[in-house]
């Protein structure tokens, strides 16, 4: 990109944007109004990036952002006239009042999503004009807040500033999002189960993007009273909050760059509609309709849109310049599916993963102290329906234990319990000697317990890359100053992150690009990328729930050999899956539940050979006995 | 005591358009899963019509009439012209957050053109019983509002009759419960999901249309009967499709007593802050008791999305 790579030439390159557009203010020298109506887009458009956190990027419907950018407004107003203060403390006092406010109100919201969500927070920009009433000696009431004054000699210079801060409040913001942060915040807004089951605290994380929206609202709305002079509670009504709305969604509501350009449109397009004061609400609202059925993510993320379909043409060319070479299936294709060629295809499988695979270490993260993962006698019912029954079993560090079942027979039950999201009702889950009882799942994982789901699970646009990166996060240690001064610790974890995720995408098999979209992949593939993301945690315990149903005889044979290198590397596994022959091959315990109970444990051969898993699977007690009877007699 | 007889009655009164509203807001959620926010629009639109086309001079039911077929008309526009088309395209998070963006601009819409036709001007209509009262000793209570909490219970036993002794009901209940495996029964999902916007725009607009002789209506109700309605909805529980009636009678009561005994002038104000607690009591009672204690109303809506 014209952006360049390294960190400081793409700081420098922002600074080199700022720099072009004060210059162009210099050399334009606009009228006044027209100071006021680009300082306007400039204020907006910072109000967007921190209205595009919350909703785009992390998918909380939440309407209170023009309220916190109204709070904002005022109190760095009511500063500025009242009691005469400069604008840049003033600004501070109200990012920090409205960073209070906001953590307040998260942390009252934090229990809510959607919908609920939604309509609470839409209460909020309703008691402005109420609030306003209340405090009306500082703050006008209904009539506004009148002579808020520009810090600077004219609104020329005024303009310059307000543009300069929009340029570094786009350089920090993007900064934000394209690390650990905007991959846990992405991942949050479309599937919180699989987030918190990588350590990533969805409540927490979005107590923390609703304080950076709502501190970015107050910038905002600081920089916003002294371009009119004059604030009254109507500028940050509900229409408001529908201009917002318009310019995140017709901008991109998940990008950055689509706050600027939302601003231009919401601001300046309208001003060249005639009779456009009266009408803006219903123009807006009309605009908001259009663009929802025929470019729902807006200008900016159709553009990425755009440049990763052409990407995806270009790869095609590629593919089809070097044929078939470089897909690894055309190795692996065995001749034919008889059990005894399966060894065959193993070693070919783990010879051409050598060859694709660096060295991508699986060990556990943490000290390499010896810790067990125990199971102790759980019960879980549901209502009537008694789900798992006193099971206990054990996982050693560099372990391999198969749970099997029919259908129903509790096995993924016990895979929440240990993961934490069914409580049991009765018995205990220990790592070590800790008892997990009570720990949330993001704590758990953070023990380090991971696990795939049974359905794959494609989320949004994440790229293969993104999906396993995502799984590191809690390995990604830098913070959000890090991330949002683009500082170097951040961009080496990142591009470790990054490496780490391409090796483990190809120790897992996964043959396409790692910066296609994993919902452009296969079935078999987005399997293997889930497992990738558990992996990417560097867990010491491993649950896999039925990683291999839905893969093919290559696939399958790949996961195989990529499963018995984890666990020489001292993970343990425990594997739930219906492929019972890959199953006997691979793990040295297996474990038979029925009916929520065990009822054989052993090494394959002993539960190939017991009665009771073969009445289980293939009938009942008293046709086998029957049947028996009529055989012997 | 009296006072608090003539309170409970006007707050009866209130919570006929809640729940009504309400029922309107469950009907569209349990086939598309999406709050429909331009229901309040339809209840302001509903009465205005029919205050209208009444202050013409023409029969009153003729009026009822027009304003139950634009109720009718709203609900079906509504879903297949916003919901409808909006969920089927990709946005970032989820089509049904998109849609019900759609819903709040096809809402504003609404309001905008109103706001053309009838200014801000209040419209009253005629009652559609006479303006006469029944006295009960020193207890009056007036047609008018005996007629909207009766005319709202008739709306609830006519929507039950339909979702309970009508094979369409059957087919929607069947809908509220699994979409997809109702499709799979050979159900058009398409046909009953309009169906279930129309009965809801019927019901929406009937309450417009009860509530316009005693309380004047303006082009702004709209926005404040979706906010109340569904606040009557969350509360009771979304897609419960019941649990909205005693929501809104509590919504109601408190709002009549609070405007009368407490302060008028923040009444709106002491509203909000109450949905907004009763928006976050369920998670906080739940917490605060370590899951021992859990809201009530919403038990049903978490086993269902469990």
């Amino acid at each position: 990109m014209l952006l360049g790579r390294g960190p400081l030439r793409r700081a420098l390159t922002y600074a080199l944007v700022a720099a072009v557009l004060v210059g162009a203010v210099e050399a334009a020298q606009p009228g006044d109004f027209q100071a006021q109506t680009w300082a306007w887009v400039a204020a907006t458009a910072i109000m967007l990036f921190g209205f595009n956190l919350i909703f785009g990027v992390t998918g909380q419907m939440v309407f209170s952002h023009s309220f916190f950018w109204g709070v904002g407004a005022y109190i760095s107003g009511v500063l500025t006239v009242v009691y005469h203060w400069n604008l840049i403390p003033a600004l501070l006092v109200a990012v920090i009042g409205c960073a209070l406010a906001s953590y307040f109100f998260a942390g009252l919201l934090v229990g809510l999503r959607g919908f609920a969500l939604a309509i609470a927070s839409f209460v909020l920009p309703l008691t402005l004009p109420k609030l306003t009433n209340l405090s009306q000696q500082w703050t006008g009431g209904i009539n506004g807040l009148t002579g808020i004054p520009l810090p600077v000699g004219s609104l020329q210079t005024y303009l310059a500033i307000c543009l300069v801060v929009m340029v570094a409040g786009l350089w920090l913001t993007q900064n934000l999002i394209s690390g650990r942060f905007g991959r846990a915040w992405r991942l949050v807004g479309h599937n919180e189960m699989m987030a918190s089951s990588l350590g990533i605290s969805p409540s927490r994380e979005k107590v923390v993007v609703f304080i950076f929206s709502s501190s970015i609202a107050a910038v905002s709305g600081a920089l916003f009273g002294p371009i009119f002079a004059f604030i009254a509670p109507d500028s940050f009504d509900l229409n408001a909050m529908l201009s917002i709305l318009v310019g995140s969604v017709v901008g991109g509501a998940g990008t950055m760059i689509g706050g600027v350009i939302g601003a231009l449109l919401v601001v300046e397009v309208p001003q060249l509609l005639v009779g456009y004061a009266e009408n803006a609400a219903l123009i807006y609202a009309i605009v908001l309709l259009v663009v929802l059925r025929v470019l729902p993510k807006g200008v900016a993320g159709t553009a990425v849109d755009f440049a990763y379909n052409l990407g995806l043409r270009k790869l095609s060319d590629v593919r089809h310049a070097l044929g078939k070479l470089r897909d690894p299936r055309t190795v692996l294709r065995p001749g034919g599916m008889a059990a005894d060629q399966r060894p065959d295809d193993a070693e070919a499988a783990a010879s051409v993963l050598h060859a694709l695979a660096p060295a991508v270490s699986f060990a556990p993260a943490g000290n390499g102290t010896h810790v067990v993962l125990r199971v102790e006698d759980v019960h879980v019912r549901f209502g009537n329906l008694q789900a798992v029954q006193g099971m206990s079993l054990t996982v050693e560090p560099g372990g391999f234990t198969g749970l099997i079942g029919p259908n129903g027979a509790g096995k993924s039950t016990l895979f929440n319990v240990i993961s934490g999201f069914v409580a049991p009702n009765q018995g205990r889950v220990l790592v070590g000697d800790t008892d997990v009882a009570g720990l949330p799942v993001p704590s758990r994982a953070a023990l380090g317990i991971a696990r795939t789901f049974q359905e794959t699970q494609v989320v949004g646009d994440f790229t293969a890359r993104e999906s396993v990166a995502v799984g590191a996060h809690i390995h990604a240690r830098y913070t959000h100053l890090h991330a949002l001064l683009d500082l170097p610790r951040s961009r080496r974890v990142e591009a470790e992150t990054s490496a780490f995720a391409d090796d483990l995408l190809r120790s897992v098999g996964v043959s396409g690009a790692s910066w296609r979209r994993v919902r452009d992949f296969p079935y078999g593939d987005q399997k293997l990328v889930q497992v990738a993301r558990a992996l990417a945690m560097r867990p010491r315990f491993l649950l896999l729930d039925e990683p291999a149903a839905g893969l093919n005889v290559d696939e399958v044979t790949r996961l195989g050999v990529l499963l018995d290198r984890v666990r020489k590397e001292g993970v343990g596994i425990l594997l739930v899956e219906h492929n019972v022959p890959f199953v006997l091959d691979h793990c040295d315990t297996v474990i038979v539940m029925h009916h929520g109970e065990m009822i054989a444990e052993g090494p394959s051969d002993r539960i190939l050979a017991s009665e009771a898993v073969r009445e289980a699977y293939l009938g009942t007690s008293m046709s086998h006995r029957e049947a028996t009877q009529e055989v012997t007699a | 005591m009296l006072t608090n007889l003539h309170l409970i009655v006007s707050s009866l009164v209130l919570a006929s358009s809640y729940a009504l509203v309400g029922i309107g807001y469950n009907l569209a959620y349990s086939t598309l899963r999406v709050i429909n926010f331009a229901q309040g629009q339809i209840y302001m639109l509903g009465a205005l019509i029919f205050a209208t086309v009444a202050g013409t001079g023409v029969p009153l039911i003729l009026a009822l009439l027009t304003g139950v077929a634009a109720g009718a008309l709203l609900g079906m526009a509504i879903e297949r012209f916003v919901i409808t088309p909006i969920m089927r395209r990709g946005f970032s998070h989820g089509n049904t957050q998109a849609a019900l963006l759609g819903t709040v601009a096809a809402g504003i819409v609404l309001t905008e053109v109103a706001n053309r036709a009838w200014g801000t001007k209040e419209l009253g209509a005629a009652a559609l019983f006479g303006s006469g009262s029944v006295h009960i000793g020193s207890f009056v209570v007036g047609i008018d509002s005996l007629t909207v909490i009766g005319g709202a219970v008739l709306c609830l036993v006519a929507v039950w009759a339909i979702l309970y002794k009508t094979s369409v009901g059957l087919q929607m209940r069947a809908v509220f419960a699994d979409p997809s495996v109702t499709m799979l029964q050979g159900i058009n999902f398409r046909t009953v999901t309009t169906i279930s916007f129309v009965v809801g725009g019927v019901i929406t607009a009937l309450a417009g249309i009860l509530v316009s002789p005693l309380t004047s209506v303006t082009t702004s109700s709209g926005l404040q009967l979706s906010i109340l309605g569904i606040l009557a909805t969350l509360v009771g529980g979304l897609g419960r499709m019941w649990g909205v009636v005693p929501a809104a009678i509590a919504i109601g009561l408190s709002q009549s007593f609070v405007s009368y005994y407490i302060t008028n002038q923040y009444a709106d104000l002491v509203t909000y802050v109450g949905i907004f607690v009763a928006l976050i009591a369920p998670y906080w009672v739940s917490k605060l008791t370590g899951g021992a204690l859990k809201w009530p109303l919403r038990r049903q809506r978490a086993a269902a999305a469990a």
